[in-house]
């Protein structure tokens, strides 16, 4: 029965942390691998076109975003994070080209991110300017659904 | 000094927040990251030769060419027909399969094909998805949407069937022989109003 008696010599052993550190570090390392940084975000609210079987965009250095969305009753076209006009979207392309390393410009790839209630007139403006510019792998961005 | 009998304790680091910074930095990615991908249709454009194609426009036999008109409303015409958005994904399969050898329909041609060998492909047939300015997107990534659908389904049977395996496993001669009998033949442009310049 001595077993039960409380022994006023024994404390609380205290919880061994020493480990925690490394806990959290794995954990912190695997967010910081799966994570993706985003490079760019709209400034404007977009509500992008639903569609089912979409495929994943595999983003890498080289792709870039253009976002078309309407803002204050205007047309508003954004390339990364540059709010641009419609008219020098082709330019700013071209720069973007030009600031590409010559071998690597087949790979570059414009992600569009583009308002559904835009009318196609702007949509095609854009894709013209695109052309134009050199690049031909583009990705239109819409939002996955399972309804038909 | 080194005698062990000085009591003397080794010092040790304190790591008590170490803890703590590694929660900083966790939070940090935690609040940035951003799981969930963008899910994307993606194309190759065209180049853009304007000279080229207002030069010389491209002949297509007429019962090759479905041409898939939206209009500003949102309605769809399949060679001026119209039809139901639930009833365009049907519409184009039988277009592109011509399973009946239908002559309102594509042509079919023997072809030999590595890993299928000879077979019969409606290999010229082209899928013309035309727009007017006042389309809205949505209707227009829709459609593209569901021809793009189409071509799926249909190379994902032809693999099941040939290689008894989902379109995704199959290895790069298979992908390409697939590819090569149900090819992607889809034009898009906009329908420039007479009077407008």
């Amino acid at each position: 029965m001595g077993m039960f008696r409380p022994d006023k010599r024994r404390k609380v052993p205290g919880i061994n942390t020493s480990s925690l550190p490394d806990l959290i570090f794995t954990i912190l390392f695997f967010f910081m691998i799966v994570t993706n940084m985003r490079n760019s975000n709209p400034h404007t609210p977009l509500l992008y076109p639903e569609g089912k079987t979409l495929e994943k965009n595999m983003r890498s250095q080289l792709s870039h975003y253009i976002y078309v969305g309407m803002k204050d009753g205007k047309e508003y076209v954004q390339l990364d994070d540059k709010e641009i006009r419609l008219s020098d979207l082709e330019t700013c392309l071209m720069e973007t080209v030009r600031h590409t390393e010559e071998d690597l410009r087949p790979q570059l790839s414009l992600s569009l991110g583009i308002d559904g209630q835009m009318p196609m007139g702007i949509v095609e403006k854009v894709r013209v300017a695109i052309k134009k510019s050199g690049i031909l792998h583009v990705n239109y961005i819409g939002k996955e659904t399972t309804a038909n | 000094m080194w005698n062990r009998r000085t009591k003397r304790d080794i010092p040790e680091i304190n790591a008590t927040s170490t803890a703590d910074m590694a929660f900083m930095l966790l939070v940090f990615f935690l609040l940035t990251t951003s799981m969930e991908k963008e899910k994307v249709i993606p194309r190759i454009l065209s180049p853009a030769n304007d000279s080229v194609m207002v030069s010389k426009p491209v002949q297509v036999k007429k019962r090759n060419l479905l041409e898939i008109k939206i209009n500003a409303s949102g309605e769809i015409l399949c060679n001026d027909r119209t039809v139901a958005i639930t009833d365009l994904e049907e519409t184009v399969r039988l277009f592109i399969e011509n399973p009946e050898n239908d002559s309102s329909l594509p042509e079919k041609h023997v072809r030999n094909i590595p890993l299928l060998g000879d077979v019969t492909v409606t290999d010229g047939h082209v899928i013309a998805i035309r727009y007017d300015e006042d389309t809205d997107y949505h209707s227009y990534f829709e459609v593209q949407n569901k021809v793009i659908n189409v071509y799926r389904e249909l190379r994902e049977e032809l693999c099941h069937k040939a290689f008894h395996c989902e379109y995704k496993d199959a290895d790069t001669d298979e992908k390409e022989a697939l590819r090569a009998y149900y090819p992607q033949r889809i034009s898009e442009s906009m329908i420039i109003r007479k009077g407008d310049r």
